[in-house]
């Protein structure tokens, strides 16, 4: 890495749009992932298991051609009604052939699906684990809440007459949180296919498109889960309710794909997404915010689409608009097994496992070679600060495309006019974002004991659990690890509150125990005690510094531009 | 008694041999069965390109006029995914289509360069899913993925062209203004947006190097070609076809006759064993030439 990228990013980050995604949506930030682009070589691992399903793919449409052809050759041959198939099945061998045909057919269609969807659920947790993308906890504090358990579905819809069928356009939708219990990744996540995009700046089918995927629609899950930690259950959402979630979720993407380019950019790589495709992103949750807010003044109590005027209507909060579950349970590895397909299962199970290793393999090469390079940029940072600050505020890899400047949505368009004859209620005040400055990693640590290092940990979970990166914490909690538990040790301390205290406890716990543990699991810990307090940011940025909690480009340090150090 | 059993092996044995001796209409088309007992080896369905001659200006990403069409070359009902000639987009079904494209030195030149994104997302064209009543009006199986079309011996079916009408591409799709914000209150507003909407698309359209659509031609997008001189182009259509058959005779019968005449016909392997042929194809259009100029 050079220097002059790495004093650019800070510049970056204080003066990037990103922030301003900051939303007043009833989500639980604390359920968030820290997600990142996984390594080229990781994408490539997850985009040849993509193409390996793909014929599997192909094998599911073809048997369920087959099966619904046969099904019109049955009626054709054999009648539409019980009693004609039984009469016609022992007279005519065409009508039993057909039978036979379509029976198989059902049958092949049925593995055919168990092993694509089988495929892909282990391509899930490729992804998952190579972008980062699993939330800090899987559920939440009740046990009636929903399980982040991400899984492969095909696209299901309702006929005419009530059956549940298949989507004739699989290529409709990326993903679904189904009734607030499972997420669901449909297949236009995955496969490429040239003419399908309908809108030229939405990103290809592939591993990164699937992380938005998973990102999106995890954010649904977090806003179902904070309902469950509020109320115990999930209070049907009003109208505004679902547009400011869905804003949010739209911003998680955006600000994944800012992050993801920053990523490259830093490596001194090119970015790897477009102003305009980023601004797709922008666009539909400024929309959405804005018809939330319209709603939310004018519609209040509005619950269902028919309860609101024409013109705010979006036919994908209809009721059964995102169905996408079929008629009959299905368990693919249940039907394999029935299938005596376990060789299949065993097969893709163990190439997962590969991969999993793999990747973890060059995640932990990644993670030493970004401490290195840490470790030298701060003592560079430091002499170089004052050149980066004088060069004053860069606008980043996105300045100069106009993509600031793009034409108002219709929904602004709808605000002003409505607002010429209304006057409007004060908005929503919003808690401003802290300022705080940027952090740095620190160097493995020398002097300090053990339990003042635990103590350190436990005041820094408490106050913001991500202003520590990754790899910092990995480096103190290797050295953490092994510490004596003593019951009093907390005393030594001066613990301000019974967060810090008790945080203190049970990492001591943890850490003589030689429990393996993570930065999320320090931040789940802290957040059994802590009482209130700002969420926490969403994203960590590649060096493991903080973007959520950068200052906003109006709050910038009084220093700003020609700040030397900023801590 | 007898007697009665003997007339009637008699007449049996007199249908039997009228079944057999039963000749089904003559087949003219190049790949008369297809694949019946696994040993033909034509294709029964064709893939068709038509180019247009006019030169294409060089730098747009609005390229190629062209049209394409399949033809079912064989005497039984050809049933393929027609997704791509709607619209040009496929459905996710399994089935893959491309384009080959040589430039004038004869070197195969890569994948679209400017596939994605088009900034911002306005649409010079758009297609006229209207325009082929055949691909309007077939009905669509319940439970198939994609758009399968059954093709009648010899059907030829071409694709839906595009025509003249910029737009905003949106994944959000909205009713019209008008019906959006009804009545006189509204009216203001919806001028505002359609105003918005104007110049959006004005805007976006701005520097593109279009022509006037051709009728029954549809446009190539995404490929750039920059240098001038003759260029090549090919299709490719990748996928799984199923055929069955299309006449059958006996079926016209009176009950029970129509069941034996079946019958028989099964049982000497006069008709396919299977009532659905599934054959994977790899198709390819006759190579066109087209011309860029500066």
């Amino acid at each position: 890495m050079t220097r002059r990228p790495l004093l650019c990013f800070w510049a970056l980050l204080a003066v990037s749009p990103a922030r301003s995604s900051w939303t007043t949506a009833p989500v639980d930030w604390e359920y968030l992932p820290t997600p990142r682009r996984a390594a080229k070589a990781d994408r490539d691992r997850i985009q040849n298991r993509i193409d390996a399903a793909r014929p599997l793919y192909k094998e599911f449409i073809n048997a369920n051609q087959i099966k619904v052809i046969s099904e019109g050759m049955v009626s054709e041959n054999c009648g539409t009604s019980a009693f004609q198939r039984f009469v016609w099945e022992y007279l005519s061998t065409s009508c039993r052939r057909d039978l036979t045909t379509w029976n198989d057919a059902k049958r092949d269609a049925r593995i055919a699906e168990a092993k694509t969807t089988y495929a892909i659920n282990q391509i899930l947790q490729l992804e998952v684990k190579a972008y980062n993308l699993a939330p800090i906890s899987s559920q939440g504090i009740m046990s009636t809440s929903p399980r982040w358990n991400p899984a492969f579905s095909f696209v299901w819809e309702t006929d005419s007459s009530g059956r549940k069928r298949l989507a004739a356009d699989q290529g409709a939708d990326y993903g679904v949180f189904q009734q607030g219990r499972q997420i669901l990744i449909f297949p236009r996540s995955f496969f490429k296919d040239v003419a399908n995009l309908t809108d030229k700046a939405q990103v290809e089918p592939g591993a990164d498109r699937l992380a938005l995927s998973l990102l999106h629609e995890t954010v649904h899950f977090a806003a179902t889960t904070k309902a469950f930690d509020d109320h115990g259950f999930r209070p049907v959402r009003r109208a505004y309710e679902k547009r400011e979630e869905e804003a949010a979720a739209n911003e998680a993407e955006a600000d994944l794909l800012e992050l993801m380019n920053r990523d490259e950019t830093i490596n001194g790589q090119q970015a790897p997404f477009t102003p305009a495709q980023i601004e797709h992103f922008r666009k539909k949750a400024r929309d959405y915010r804005t018809q939330a807010k319209l709603i939310r003044d004018r519609f209040p109590d509005a619950v269902y689409e028919t309860q609101l005027p024409s013109v705010y209507r979006h036919r994908e909060f209809a009721k059964g608009a995102h169905e996408s579950s079929r008629e009959e349970p299905f368990d693919a590895i249940e039907v394999l097994r029935e299938a005596a397909e376990d060789a299949f299962m065993r097969a893709q199970t163990d190439e997962t496992n590969r991969v999993l290793e793999e990747i973890q393999q060059s995640q932990e090469r990644m993670r030493q070679r970004n401490a290195q390079e840490t470790t030298r940029s701060n003592s560079t940072r430091r002499g170089y600060g004052s050149e980066s600050a004088r060069s004053g505020p860069t606008r980043g890899p996105m300045s100069g495309n106009g993509i600031y400047d793009i034409p108002f949505s219709d929904l602004e368009i709808i605000e002003r006019a409505h607002s010429s004859a209304v006057s409007k209620q004060a908005a929503s005040a919003r808690p401003a974002p802290t300022p705080t400055a940027p952090a740095t990693a620190r160097a493995v640590p020398q002097g300090p004991t053990r339990h003042q290092e635990l103590a350190r940990l436990a005041r820094i979970a408490c106050r913001d659990p991500y202003s520590i990166s990754e790899d910092e914490f990995d480096r103190v909690w290797r050295f953490v690890r092994g510490a004596v538990s003593k019951t009093d040790e907390w005393k030594t301390f001066g613990f301000s509150d019974a967060c810090e205290r008790e945080t203190f406890n049970e990492l001591l716990k943890g850490a003589s125990a030689r429990e393996n543990y993570s930065r999320s699991v320090m931040a789940s810990i802290a957040r059994r005690f802590r009482t209130n307090g700002p969420p926490p940011p969403i994203y960590t940025p590649p060096s493991g510094g903080n973007n959520r909690t950068e200052p906003e480009p109006a709050q910038l340090p009084p220093c700003w531009p020609n700040c030397v150090h900023w801590n | 008694m007898l007697a009665a059993g003997l007339s009637s092996a008699l007449l049996y044995a007199g249908f039997y041999a009228f079944v057999l001796s039963h000749e089904e209409p003559a087949c003219e088309l190049p790949c008369p069965i297809p694949d019946h007992g696994g040993k033909s080896t034509c294709a029964p369905l064709s893939l068709d390109l038509q180019v247009s001659s006019r030169p294409i200006p060089s730098g747009s990403i609005y390229s190629v006029w062209h049209q394409i069409s399949f033809q079912n070359q064989s005497c039984s009902n050809i049933e393929a995914d027609v997704s791509v000639l709607l619209d040009g987009r496929s459905r996710l079904s399994g089935s893959e289509f491309s384009y080959l494209i040589w430039d004038p030195d004869g070197k195969p030149i890569a994948g679209p360069k400017d596939r994605l994104p088009f900034e911002p997302s306005v649409e010079p064209y758009r297609y006229d899913t209207n325009g082929n009543p055949y691909l309007r009006e077939f009905p669509q199986r319940p439970g198939a993925v994609g758009f399968w079309y059954a093709l009648r011996p010899g059907e030829r079916l071409d694709g839906n062209s595009v025509r003249f009408d910029p737009h905003m591409e949106d994944d959000h799709p909205r009713d019209d203004r008008d019906a959006e914000l009804p009545g006189s209150a509204y009216s203001r507003l919806r001028a505002d947006l359609k105003a918005a909407d104007k110049k959006r698309v004005t805007d976006g359209i701005t520097g593109m190097r279009l022509l006037d659509p051709l009728p029954g031609y549809r446009v190539l997008e995404g490929w750039r070609f920059e240098s001038a001189g003759r260029y090549r182009i090919q299709l490719i259509y990748e996928g799984s076809i199923f055929a069955s058959r299309h006449t059958a005779w006996e079926k016209r019968l009176p009950f029970p006759l129509n069941i034996l005449a079946e019958n028989i016909l099964i049982a000497n392997a006069r008709i396919p064993p299977s009532g659905i042929i599934e054959k994977k194809v790899r198709l390819k259009s006759p190579t066109r030439e087209f011309t860029v100029a500066r």
